[in-house]
C-alpha cells in the first residue's frame, strides 16, 4: 500500500501535460504561410481542356501510351512512375540517349509559374510537348504518330468526342499542342494530400497547442523551427507548395557528366522560353486576355541566372530521392549534409548572399529530416474512366 | 480648311493639356504609402488594396504630384532585397494613364524579407530617385 502511494506520488510529480514547443508570433506567421493544403483546384485558362473529365481520361490514356515515342519505346509513365511519386528514383535516366537532368516528380504539378529545371516552359501543356520532341527522350515523329492514332478507331472516336474534331482535321502542329493539353489535363490531377505537418498547422492556427505532438513529433517540430528560422530554408521553399516557384544557385556543380559541357540552368531556360513558339505570349494560349502571361512578358535575363535551377517543391520530398537538378544527392540526410557544408568560396563567387553553411549538428540534422518527412501526404491521380467513351467501344 | 481644322484640334489638345496641368493634385486617402521628397509627393496604391504577397504577381498605381500639380514625365520602377543583394527576376513596366496617374505592372517579390522599391522619376527639368522599404 505504502509502495503504491509512493509510485503515485512520483508519477504525479513527474507527469506534466505536454503542450509541445512554444512558437513566437513570427514563427506562427511563417507556419500559417505554409498552407492551407491541399489547395483548391483551379482551371488553367491557357488550356481549354483543363478540368474536363473527357480530356482528363484521354490524357491519362496518352500518359501511359508508348505509341507517343519513336518505335513505341517509352511512355510518360515509364519515367514518371505512379508508384514512385511520379518520378523514376534514378539520379539520371536514359531515353534514346543518356539524360543530364534528373526526372522531376509530377506531384502537384498544376499551376506553377515555370516548368523544367531551367524554367524552359511557362505552362504544363507546353512542358508536356518538350519530352515528345527531345531526341534523347521520346523522339516523337508527329507525322507517324498522327497516322497511328488515325488508324486506332477507338482512340479516334474518343479524341473526336473530346475535341469535336477528327484527328485528320488537325495540322501536325495543332495535334502536338492538343496532345500536350490533354496530357496536362491528366497531370493536373496528380496531387499530394494533407500531411502530418498540415494537420499540425491547422491545429496551431486554431491556437490549440495541446497534444499537437500527435500530429508532428517534437523532433519534427524542432526541424520546423530550424526550417523557418536559423536555417532560412523558408526563404526559397515558401508557401503552401514549399517553393517560391523561382530559381537559385545553391552551389550544385553545373558541369555535365563525362565532359559534355555545362548546364546553364535558368540562363538558357529563359533563352529557350523566349524562342518557344508554344509560350503563353503566343497564339496557342487559350486565354485571349493573356493575363496569365504577365510573368513571361516581364521576365528579364540576368547574368546571375547562370547556373540557377528551379527551387523544387518539398511536398512528399521523402519519396522523391535522389535530389538536385542532376540527381547528384542520394538521400535527404545527404541533402541536409550538403547545406551544412556549403562551399562558401563557390557561393561568394556566384551564389546568393542568402546562403551560408548551416553547420548543423547530428541532432539538428535528424530533426530536419523528421520535419521534411512529415510533409508526405497521400498521393492521388485521376483513375481509369473508360465508360466516358463507352460509345467508342 | 484643313489647316483651320488642324489648328482647332491643336487648340483643343493644348487646352485639355493645360487644364490638366492646373488641376490640383492630391494623394488619395487609400494610398498604402505616401512619400515626400523635394517638392514631389508620391502615393502608392497597392492592387486590390493589399500589400504584395510573396511569389504573387502584383501591380501598383502611382500618383505623382509636383508642387501640388500632377507630375508629367517618365517613371522607371525596380525593386531589390538589400540584405541579399539581389533584385527581382522581372522588369516592371510603368505607363502614364493620365497626368499624375501611373500604372506599374510586372512585379513579383519572390522572397520573404525587406524589399526596396525604387522609382526613378524624371521629366525634362527634374529627376527624383525615390526609395521605399517594405518588409514581407
Amino acid at each position: 500500500m505504502k509502495l503504491t502511494a509512493y509510485f503515485c506520488l512520483v508519477f504525479l510529480l513527474l507527469w506534466q501535460p505536454v503542450y509541445g514547443l512554444e512558437y513566437s508570433d513570427q514563427e506562427l506567421t511563417m507556419i500559417r504561410s505554409l498552407g492551407p493544403w491541399p489547395t483548391e483546384s483551379v482551371k488553367d485558362p491557357s488550356n481549354r481542356f483543363s478540368q474536363q473529365e473527357g480530356a482528363i481520361e484521354l490524357g491519362r490514356q496518352l500518359f501511359f501510351d508508348r505509341r507517343l515515342s519513336k518505335d513505341n519505346r517509352f511512355s510518360c509513365a515509364d519515367c514518371h512512375q505512379p508508384n514512385q511519386a511520379f518520378q523514376d528514383s534514378l539520379p539520371l535516366n536514359k531515353g534514346f540517349d543518356p539524360l543530364h537532368r534528373h526526372t522531376s516528380s509530377l506531384l502537384d504539378v498544376g499551376h506553377r509559374p515555370w516548368y523544367g529545371w531551367g524554367g524552359e516552359h511557362d505552362s504544363l501543356w507546353s512542358q508536356s510537348i518538350r519530352p515528345m520532341l527531345a531526341s534523347a527522350e521520346m523522339h516523337t515523329n508527329i507525322t507517324i504518330l498522327k497516322n497511328t492514332l488515325k488508324q486506332d478507331n477507338q482512340f479516334q472516336c474518343a479524341f473526336q468526342q473530346v475535341t469535336d474534331r477528327t484527328i485528320g482535321s488537325f495540322s501536325e502542329d495543332e495535334l502536338l499542342i492538343t496532345l500536350g493539353k490533354l496530357l496536362a489535363s491528366y497531370q493536373e490531377t496528380i496531387k499530394s494530400g494533407s500531411s502530418s505537418f498540415d494537420l499540425f498547422r491547422s491545429q496551431r492556427i486554431k491556437q490549440s497547442s495541446r497534444n499537437d505532438e500527435q500530429y508532428l513529433s517534437i523532433d519534427a517540430q524542432k526541424g520546423l523551427k530550424l526550417f523557418i528560422g536559423e536555417a532560412r530554408c523558408v526563404l526559397c521553399h515558401s508557401g503552401p507548395n514549399f517553393t517560391n516557384g523561382e530559381f537559385g544557385d545553391i552551389g550544385v556543380p553545373f558541369f555535365i557528366q563525362n565532359g559534355q559541357g555545362v548546364d546553364k540552368g535558368r540562363y538558357k531556360g529563359i533563352q529557350a522560353l523566349r524562342k518557344d513558339p508554344y509560350n503563353l505570349l503566343g497564339k496557342y494560349n487559350d486565354d485571349p486576355s493573356k493575363n496569365n502571361a504577365v510573368r513571361t512578358k516581364h521576365l528579364q535575363l540576368l547574368h546571375r541566372n547562370w547556373g540557377e535551377f528551379k527551387v523544387p517543391s518539398l511536398r512528399n520530398v521523402s519519396q522523391t530521392a535522389p535530389y538536385m537538378h542532376n540527381g547528384s544527392v542520394r538521400t535527404l540526410v545527404d541533402v541536409i549534409d550538403f547545406y551544412s557544408n556549403l562551399d562558401e568560396e563557390r557561393l561568394h563567387a556566384d551564389g546568393e548572399k542568402i546562403l551560408r553553411p548551416l553547420h548543423l549538428n547530428e541532432e539538428q540534422s535528424r530533426s530536419m529530416v523528421a520535419f521534411l518527412t512529415s510533409l508526405a501526404g497521400p498521393i492521388s491521380a485521376a483513375t481509369e474512366n473508360t465508360q466516358l467513351f463507352s460509345r467508342c467501344q | 480648311m484643313k489647316t483651320a481644322v488642324a489648328a482647332r484640334i491643336g487648340a483643343i489638345i493644348l487646352a485639355v493639356q493645360s487644364s490638366s496641368y492646373v488641376l490640383a493634385c492630391s494623394i488619395p486617402d487609400d494610398a498604402g504609402v505616401t512619400i515626400e521628397q523635394d517638392g514631389l509627393t508620391i502615393g502608392i496604391i497597392w492592387q486590390q488594396d493589399t500589400p504584395p504577397i510573396v511569389g504573387e504577381v502584383f501591380e501598383l498605381n502611382i500618383i505623382a504630384c509636383e508642387e501640388s500639380k500632377p507630375f508629367v514625365g517618365e517613371i522607371k520602377a525596380s525593386a531589390m532585397m538589400p540584405a541579399h543583394n539581389h533584385g527581382m527576376n522581372y522588369q516592371p513596366n510603368v505607363t502614364m494613364k493620365s497626368p499624375g496617374q501611373y500604372l506599374a505592372t510586372g512585379f513579383v517579390f519572390h522572397m520573404f524579407g525587406t524589399w526596396r522599391l525604387k522609382l526613378n522619376i524624371f521629366s525634362d527639368e527634374r529627376r527624383y530617385d525615390i526609395e521605399h522599404d517594405l518588409t514581407l
